[in-house]
């Protein structure tokens, strides 16, 4: 049996091609599951701000429990043209379907600041997130504003608004 | 035990007083939020950055997001967007309800105010008509006895009445 020499060169072609997609949808996968990295000198590190990040990062992992413990109990947030009255409105409603939408997409954050004014801080950030949810590509900007108050030594999170 | 009950009343009389001064000042202080909030409604109906270059307050680092952009200090706000609107707009109706006005700290020097908002408008060129409802985000600071603005955030979607419903 005579064959085609086309016939390795397509084969060799299409090995190489499915390497090629596998391997970028690798790298797309680690890049989604990465947790944010914030600007040097944005308050972060300060202990309102750590608990913005934990608080990121809780929602990027579906670590509920953890996101819900950072709330204040009557938490107002703002987002998407809809609120939410109170932590468990949030743990119950939005945040399930924020945690898999976070899951999907890159989030980069472009700017952030926060800022502590004794028992209250207030943060301001803005990030691109990246990525393809439900069939559909996102590439859009995001921004958000929080209010944190320290009650009995705790920081916790009285407010977000979230808009893109 | 006269002595005593002059005491217990001078007493209970300057407790009172003062917390009918702090009463009085936290009225106050709600109040002048209130106010700034009612000049910014003011000032987008009209184009008139007037009411934003006296209450908001421009620092490096000033972000003022307006619908799903920020401006980056008061001018950048002002001249992008309060005041073109002025040419761009039939007119323009904004709306804060249900306005929530908190104060923070030891001398109440900070405040937060959250109100949902519908702003209705017509856009001269196209000649659209829009109806949006949202939600707006005010950050505040008493600097030298004034509330300024140093944090603001709105955004909004079009408007959908709540379904009623049936039972």
């Amino acid at each position: 049996m005579k064959i085609n020499p086309i016939i390795p060169i397509i084969l060799i072609a299409v090995f190489l091609t499915t390497l090629t997609v596998s391997t970028d949808s690798f790298a797309h996968s680690n890049e989604n599951s990465k947790s944010r990295v914030y600007p040097a000198n944005s308050g972060a590190d300060t202990d309102a701000g750590k608990v913005i990040t934990l608080f990121h990062r809780a929602i990027k992992k579906g670590y509920l429990k953890k996101a819900r413990s950072l709330l204040d109990d009557n938490v107002n947030i703002f987002e998407g043209g809809k609120v939410e009255r109170s932590a468990d409105d949030y743990a119950n409603h939005h945040m399930i379907a924020d945690m898999k939408y976070l899951a999907k997409v890159k989030t980069e954050v472009l700017e952030h600041s926060v800022k502590v004014v004794g028992d209250m801080a207030y943060s301001m950030s803005r990030t691109k997130s990246t990525g393809q949810v439900k069939g559909k590509y996102i590439n859009s900007e995001g921004m958000e504003s929080m209010v944190l108050l320290k009650k009995e030594g705790k920081w916790k999170i009285a407010h977000i608004h979230w808009s893109n | 035990m006269k002595k005593y009950i002059v005491t217990l009343l001078i007493l209970i009389m300057s407790f009172s007083t003062v917390a009918h001064d702090d009463k009085d000042h936290s009225n106050k202080d709600r109040k002048a939020i209130i106010d700034i909030i009612a000049s910014i409604k003011y000032g987008w109906e009209n184009g008139d950055g007037l009411p934003f270059r006296r209450n908001f307050l421009d620092f490096k680092g000033a972000r003022y997001i307006e619908g799903g952009g920020q401006n980056e200090g008061v001018d950048s706000l002002v001249s992008h967007h309060v005041e073109p609107e002025k040419d761009a707009l039939e007119f323009l109706s904004l709306d804060f309800n249900d306005i929530e006005v908190h104060f923070e700290g030891d001398d109440k020097s900070f405040a937060w105010a959250i109100a949902d908002t519908r702003v209705k408008g017509k856009v001269n060129k196209s000649g659209k008509e829009f109806d949006k409802s949202g939600y707006q985000t005010f950050l505040f600071r008493k600097i030298d006895g004034y509330w300024k603005v140093v944090h603001s955030h709105s955004s909004s979607r079009d408007y959908k009445p709540k379904k009623e419903h049936k039972h």
